[in-house]
């Protein structure tokens, strides 16, 4: 159990000079009250850095000298800062300072003295291993923005969420149990090797003993593979979270570019369809510009139908003009009604028909017919079937048109959106999120394969391991007991691993519910149902399952599993919460300050005045809370942490 | 955030290896299978310390038994 005692900074972000905050009981609450952009959050880091080493921003990895003040380090000219934490763990009085310095070649040194004497770095490093494991450093350092995490702890196929619970074992302490058994294991594979050189070495169980050990080097390697396979799935889904968290808070610029992707790809596919909406229309008729010119078509074909009939009128008179001068050459009749003609009118009748009668003027006639005829055939298939065809196409293209003016518009309004967004840099983080997410699917199923094959080697080993004791060769019996202690040691934390995160898992499910009904104003949920990923679903009264959480309540489940993780973690200390209440009306805000001291044995809660009603806080803490300070502003980079006053 | 070794996760966890072993795997020396865990806990963040460690522990009980003359 770690407690705090005192932690003092120097030159740490807006708090200039030395200045501490005190934490002089280790029971109860304290409270850190401070406008936004005073530097409750820089305090939260103060805490990580101490502990950890570490900074974090919100929305990206910050670098440590970043956190110099800013006043101070223009006066020395160059960043430094420095923390030192005092606390208790186990019985002792530790302090541990750490210091950046850009002026020195180390730039970041640690020191950590217990009881007054100084550790080595060796001794440092160990010590903190222990007292504050950074693995698990979210369930004693959160952030109310980062709660939304725990969502993920019911979604199976989250890497987030499956990092999440390697970490909440982590707290629960079954690694413990988890590291016994890969250590008995280690101890029961080497002593199966020493018996199997003995075994070799003896003629009478030579053979057997060689395939022993080839069964033994075989599983060997397999067992390399797979432990290379997952360190390989434990980097990645480190990286995983750790892109996750770079990408936190940039969702919005993420599901713009979703939109542009699928605006891009459209208009691209757009341009060729444009093309070939210009190529089928231009198909469909040379003529087009036809129909573009006359406009209504339909009302054109009777005109062009007696400009054929009078073709067709002007073909006949001639072809009869040339019958009737045949005729009037040889007879005196007349050609049409066969009265016989006076010379006079002989004449006349030649001089009016002669000029038709001509071969040239027939000619001409049927001519003029045919392209008439041709004219009215095209206004015929422009009215039939073409003008309805060219009609259809020319209004694909117009619609092709004005689709893709509009993406280009539309492109344009969400590329303004992400004005000040590294593009490239978002598009290389979600590719490589989706990448990793694949290739540890990938390393997944090899993983899979792989155990099958242990397995197989496992048997075999077994099987030759039996035929070998029953023989008459005597091994020697020190590594023959050691085996046997080694195998029984094996079965019995194999065992105790799945029964022990049962009665965790049942003991988290009952801690969180009963702190989800202290913390939650709604009489109809009942309690919380924990899944075999220590994810929580809100159970009511009727016994369902609430589905389609609100965020205020995802906010309040999430607080409920990390109270129940304190009381039922292997390694407890204090926790420093920053934005708790982010996601909660006033009434469940109340009523998760009233539930602080539930949270853990020290509580630091960072928060804004107004953030809740401070009177009834000081009512339901009562002598829960220890100590109150307020951020002060002395300029805007500097801030000053005094007590508040009642 | 140090290892407790006196609340119920770390007492829950003793207790259930412990049931297992009586039940189970009675030959098992109920200190071996202790002192395994207390090694574990110290050393959870040193998995070579506690596998070196853990590997002296049964390595000296099993002297110790061999010298006795006894099996376990």
């Amino acid at each position: 159990m770690l407690n705090l005692r005192n932690l003092a900074l120097e030159d740490f972000g807006p708090y200039r000079g030395s200045q501490s905050i005190a934490f002089p009981s280790e029971h109860g609450v304290y409270i850190v009250y401070g406008p936004n952009g005073r530097g409750k959050t820089t305090l939260h880091n103060a805490f990580r850095y101490a502990l950890y080493g570490e900074i974090r921003g919100r929305n990206r990895a910050r670098a440590a000298r970043e956190m110099a003040n800013t006043d101070s380090a223009k006066e020395r000219g160059y960043a430094m800062f420095k923390t030192v934490l005092d606390f208790d763990a186990d019985g002792a009085k530790y302090r541990l300072t750490r210091v950046f310095d850009q002026s020195k070649s180390q730039v970041e040194t640690t020191f950590l003295e217990r009881d007054g004497v100084p550790l080595s770095q060796v001794q440092t490093r160990e010590t903190l291993k222990v007292l504050a494991p950074p693995s698990i450093s979210q369930f004693f350092l959160f952030d109310g923005e980062q709660l939304q995490q725990y969502e993920n702890l019911l979604d199976t196929d989250s890497e987030e969420g499956e990092a999440l619970e390697k970490s909440i074992e982590r707290v629960l302490g079954i690694p413990v149990v988890a590291s016994a058994l890969a250590d008995v294991k280690s101890i029961l594979r080497i002593s199966q090797r020493l018996l199997a050189d003995q075994y070799a070495a003896n003629d009478a169980t030579k053979r057997m003993g060689v395939a022993l050990k080839e069964a033994q080097d075989l599983r060997a390697e397999f067992l390399r593979s797979q432990s290379e396979i997952s360190g390989v799935i434990s980097d990645a889904q480190d990286r995983v979270v750790e892109l996750e968290s770079l990408l936190k808070g940039q969702e919005k610029s993420q599901r713009i570019l979703g939109n542009l992707d699928i605006l891009r790809a459209r208009t691209e596919a757009l341009v060729g369809e444009e093309k070939q909406a210009i190529a089928a229309l231009a198909e469909v008729t040379p003529d087009i510009w036809k129909a573009m010119l006359y406009g209504d078509v339909s009302a054109l074909v009777p005109v062009q139908e007696e400009a054929v009939n009078a073709a067709q009128a002007l073909v006949f008179e001639s072809s009869a003009a040339i019958r009737d001068i045949g005729h009037l050459a040889h007879d005196s009749d007349c050609p049409t009604c066969r009265r016989e003609l006076d010379a006079a009118t002989r004449i006349q009748l030649l001089e009016r028909i002669g000029p038709l009668a001509s071969d040239a003027h027939l000619h001409d006639a049927e001519l003029g017919l045919r392209s008439a005829q041709e004219q009215m055939t095209t206004l015929r298939d422009l009215l039939r079937a073409n003008v309805g065809m060219i009609v259809d196409r020319d209004r694909g293209l117009r619609g092709t048109r004005l689709e893709r003016r509009a993406n280009l518009d539309e492109i344009a309004d969400l590329e303004s959106q992400l004005a000040g967004i590294d593009e490239h840099e978002l598009r290389t983080l979600a590719a490589e999120r989706e990448e990793r997410i694949h290739q540890i699917s990938r390393n997944k199923e090899r993983l899979e394969e792989g155990k099958a094959r242990v397995s197989e080697q496992d048997n075999v080993i077994d099987g030759l391991m039996r035929k070998l004791k029953a023989g008459p060769v005597q091994v020697d019996s020190g590594v023959e007991l050691k085996k046997e202690v080694a195998q029984s040691l094996t079965d019995l934390f194999a065992s105790a691993i799945d029964a022990y995160r049962a009665v965790v898992r049942s003991r988290v499910e009952r801690e969180a519910s009963q702190v989800f009904r202290s913390i939650s104003s709604e009489p109809d949920y009942a309690e919380l149902q924990i899944t075999d990923r220590y994810g929580l679903k809100i159970v009511d009264v009727d016994g369902e399952v609430v589905e389609n959480r609100s965020a205020g309540y995802e906010h309040l489940v999430a607080l409920s599993l990390i109270a129940a993780l304190q009381d039922s973690a292997a390694v407890r200390g204090p926790v420093v919460m920053d934005y708790p209440f982010g996601r909660l009306d006033k009434s469940n805000t109340a009523n998760v300050v009233a539930a602080l001291p539930r949270m853990a044995r020290q509580v630091v809660l960072l928060a804004f005045d107004g953030e809740f009603d401070r009177d009834e806080a000081l009512r339901a803490l009562g002598g829960s809370l220890i100590a109150e300070y307020e951020l002060v502003r002395v300029s805007s980079s500097h801030t000053e942490i005094s007590e508040k006053s009642a | 955030m140090a290892m407790n070794d006196d609340i119920n996760g770390t007492e829950g966890l003793r207790d259930i290896v412990e049931a297992i072993r009586a039940s189970d795997h009675p030959q098992l020396d109920v200190a071996l299978v202790s002192s395994v865990l207390d090694v574990q806990f110290q050393f959870a963040e040193d998995r070579a310390e506690a596998e070196k460690r853990t590997d002296q522990l049964i390595s000296a009980w099993v002297a110790k038994q061999v010298a006795s003359g006894s099996d376990a």
